[in-house]
């Protein structure tokens, strides 16, 4: 091996790509990274792609934790790379072949929230109340682009969404774009729900089932949506759909299941010790509609997108 | 009709005859006129009476032709048989067909049947082959038998023979129990693979084909796929979690012994059973039987090891599995209590996202619903039907009355007259008299014990029921008293939060999807 392929870090190049772009997403990041790998390893076999693919999927999943977005599109590569290499007899080809297309690939990915931002549109109307919880980045990307190019009146709630406190982020950036936002504490979701009309949230993955993994809180904001008859949209990517099936809310895989130990903020952290996980899962019978770059789907409709993509 | 109506409905020539004429009689009268007016009408047109009745003849003795000459498919379905009111069905229920009746509808067939297929109806009808993917396996490897002692007949191909040749197969095959959806599915793939082979292919050489695919078949469908699902279901049993489950499933049971000998773990297992086929205690005994030695799954293999390798060992009862054996209607919540996951067989999963399967499952999932516990249910997709059903009632499998009335492991095989059958038995019967007739003198005995079997076995069901001291033996005779035994229920989508298939896990709503993309493959 010469020195530059040693040199060659996944974990680095990853987390240097997320650091370069912030509007970035973690399986975006992932596959570009693995692509870049491809790029400077130059792999002689097809076998000895595939098995660098892999190692270095591994351990990009290992050393980065909360993962669940980030496996999303290290499988969705390492599908796209398994399916190219039987594709074209020769390697050269092949090789060059799976690098074009792998930038095509994260290409198009890039630009699936702009699409999934397009297909949400509709669902804003005028003199809407929005809920919506935590900071997503394809949530704010709508509520922009209604706002800017449709001149959509509408105002928003957005909860605090501790313990990350993010939702402070997104109100900040909301308001920038002149949409007027009100912040309030997760308590606070039912007493506002009633005078809400719809509920958006994002996603960090999207199980078989068609539920989410998400900021914690989106779970018991979804049975609330559920009594008061209020619509759950959750906007994403189609490339965040996971193969995962969780039957219960705690019911997540422990690598992914990301716990804050020590989550109490400064004042009051002497007085008791606060431990708090950071996602849940809310299952599909919650989901009024997921708003993806390949339409809006109901929550049945993610298997049949992952069946696809898996078995054709 | 009734009395007063009578006279307003007669017309005015039968009106003179009398009122005292039947309704039958009216008709007949009607019938008469008619005839008379035809017969009037014909001779006007210059037709002697006489050549009419031979011109009747010929068409007759036509028709008596062409049903000689149809296919034996169309006879069987054409035998309709009057059941004895004796069995009586609910009418709600009385759409489907029973036993007798299904017996009923074989003899005419029996002689060009298989006896790989005789042994087989016999063993489904017997229930010693029970199950959806049991069937299906038995059902394929007999027809490889099939298969290869089938010759083509003269002046016709393989390709357009064959199928009608197993399709008489399957038809006495359906006499003991109606196909399962499963059977279903692999009968319309071997078809269509049989329909597939071109027309140049030599006999050998399209049996050979046809075998292998029906071997692949079983491995990529059944084997394969069971082994995906197990790995799949695994993770949801963790150690020292509680698991409930319901009669027997082939695929459950390789995925309990699968994670008590490869993955080594301790769980508890509920298995909850039923009447009248107790498949619960098949599926205990089968892990009661496993022993617990790394890289061998068959207990008789590992029974050999040990006595020649002096290996110790132990029933994965007694080291990895904790067993409750409990009846359906001991299913309180006390039993629930604690139970991490239940995990169901299934008969087939239906495009609206339904589970059909042996009756009591839906009850154990909306018990388990109502607990928040999760449902789960494994299923290859050969078991994925294309039709949509909304209550348990319009398909369903009627089983034999008697069954609950006395215990299933002395059931008779049916009563019915197949003609190879018989000749099948009186041969061996022939054969074994030769036998023994050959031996020494003191076996005598033994035959004489041989043929007392033999009159014990010839007594019919209803003089074995007087033998079992059953309240309700004679139910037959006690008026408005109607006993029902259906098979299956329906498990609405609801209460299933899970289906694992070989093809990933999908929650209920997405079965059409699978059955989209089976399709096409």
């Amino acid at each position: 091996m010469s020195n530059k392929e040693e040199a060659f870090d996944i974990t680095k190049t990853y987390l240097k790509f997320l650091e370069e772009d912030h509007d970035l997403t973690m399986p975006i990041a992932a596959i570009e990274s693995l692509v870049t790998m491809l790029r400077v390893k130059q792999p002689s076999t097809s076998s000895e792609l595939i098995n660098l693919v892999k190692s270095n999927i591994d351990t990009l999943k290992r050393s980065i934790p909360n993962a669940i977005s980030l496996s999303a599109g290290c499988d969705l590569f390492m599908r796209f790379v398994l399916r190219n290499t039987n594709l074209y007899r020769d390697w050269e080809s092949c090789k060059t072949n799976l690098v074009e297309n792998g930038e095509l690939f994260v290409q198009r990915a890039k630009e699936s929230r702009e699409k999934s931002a397009e297909f949400g549109i509709p669902f804003i109307k005028d003199d809407d109340t929005i809920l919506v919880h935590s900071y997503s980045r394809v949530v704010y990307h709508l509520l922009l682009k209604a706002r800017t190019e449709k001149l959509i009146r509408f105002r928003v709630i957005v909860t605090e969404s501790r313990p990350t406190e993010k939702g402070y982020h997104m109100a900040k950036l909301l308001r920038e774009a002149d949409i007027p936002v009100e912040v309030i504490v997760d308590n606070a979701v039912g007493y506002v729900i009633h005078k809400v009309d719809k509920i958006l949230v994002g996603a960090e993955g999207v199980a078989e089932s068609g539920g989410i993994i998400n900021h914690i809180g989106s779970y018991q904001i979804g049975c609330l949506a559920k009594t008061n008859n209020k619509p759950f949209y959750v906007v994403t990517e189609s490339h965040k759909f996971v193969r995962l099936f969780p039957l219960a809310p705690n019911d997540l895989p422990d690598n992914i299941a990301k716990i804050i130990e020590d989550a109490n903020s400064e004042e009051l952290k002497d007085r008791d010790h606060l431990k708090t996980h950071l996602i849940d899962f809310t299952p599909h019978e919650y989901i009024t509609a997921l708003i993806t770059d390949l339409g809006v789907l109901t929550p049945s409709a993610v298997s049949e997108e992952l069946i696809k993509v898996w078995y054709d | 009709m009734s009395e007063n109506s009578k006279p307003v409905e007669a017309s005015g020539s039968v009106e003179s005859e009398g009122k005292t004429l039947s309704n039958k009689e009216l008709k007949e009268l009607k019938k008469k006129e008619k005839a008379a007016k035809r017969a009037a009408e014909k001779e006007a047109k210059g037709i002697s009476i006489e050549d009419q009745k031979k011109i009747a003849e010929q068409k007759i003795e036509k028709n008596k032709q062409v049903t000689t000459n149809t296919k034996l498919k169309k006879q069987l379905n054409q035998t309709l048989i009057k059941v004895e009111d004796k069995n009586r069905i609910p009418s709600l229920f009385s759409h489907l067909e029973t036993r007798e009746q299904r017996n009923a509808q074989s003899p005419s067939i029996s002689h060009i049947v298989h006896p790989a297929i005789l042994s087989l109806t016999l063993k489904y009808s017997s229930y010693k082959i029970v199950g959806s993917t049991s069937r299906l396996k038995n059902m394929l490897q007999a027809f490889k038998t099939v298969i290869n002692d089938y010759k083509t007949p003269i002046n016709t191909t393989l390709t357009r023979h064959l199928t009608g040749h197993l399709s008489v197969q399957i038809e006495y095959l359906k006499t003991a129990r109606p196909l399962s959806v499963s059977m279903g599915n692999a009968i319309r793939w071997l078809k269509q693979e049989i329909s597939h082979i071109s027309i140049d292919t030599t006999e050998i050489q399209a049996k050979e084909i046809l075998v292998s695919k029906i071997d692949d078949f079983i491995k990529e469908k059944i084997d394969f796929s069971d082994q995906v699902i197990i790995e799949a279901a695994s993770q949801h049993i963790t150690n020292n979690c509680t698991i409930l489950t319901y009669g027997h499933s082939q695929v459950l049971e390789e995925l309990f012994k699968y994670c008590a000998i490869e993955q080594d773990k301790t769980f508890n297992l509920i298995i909850v059973d039923s009447r009248p086929l107790f498949e619960g205690k098949k599926l205990l005994i089968n892990l009661a039987n496993t022993y617990n030695i790394p890289e061998s799954d068959e207990p008789e293999s590992d029974l050999e090891s040990i006595s020649t390798k002096g290996f110790k060992q132990h029933p994965i009862t007694q080291s990895n599995l904790k067993i409750h054996y409990v009846l359906l209607n001991s299913l309180s919540p006390v039993i629930l209590e604690d139970v991490d996951y239940v995990f169901l067989g299934a008969h087939a999963m239906l495009s609206n996202g339904r589970l059909y399967a042996r009756v009591g499952t839906a009850l154990i999932a909306m018990m388990c619903h109502t607990r928040n516990i999760p449902v789960l249910t494994c299923c290859e997709s050969v078991k994925f039907s294309d039709k949509v059903q909304l209550d348990s009632v319009t398909t369903n499998e009627l089983a034999d009355v008697d069954d609950l009335l006395q215990s299933i492991n002395s059931k008779k095989p049916p009563q019915k007259k197949s003609f190879a059958l018989e000749q099948f038995i009186k041969q061996c019967e022939e054969e074994k008299k030769a036998e023994n007739k050959s031996n020494s003198k003191n076996k005598q005995q033994q035959q004489h014990q041989q043929q007392q079997q033999k009159k014990s076995g010839d007594i019919s069901i209803n003089e074995d029921l007087t033998t079992d001291e059953s309240p309700i033996k004679n139910w037959r005779d006690i008026p408005n008293l109607n006993i029902l035994n259906i098979m299956y229920d329906l498990t609405p989508p609801e209460y299933i939060k899970k289906v694992i298939t070989e093809l990933g896990s999908l929650p209920p709503s997405s079965v059409p999807v699978i059955l989209r993309e089976y399709k096409n493959t």
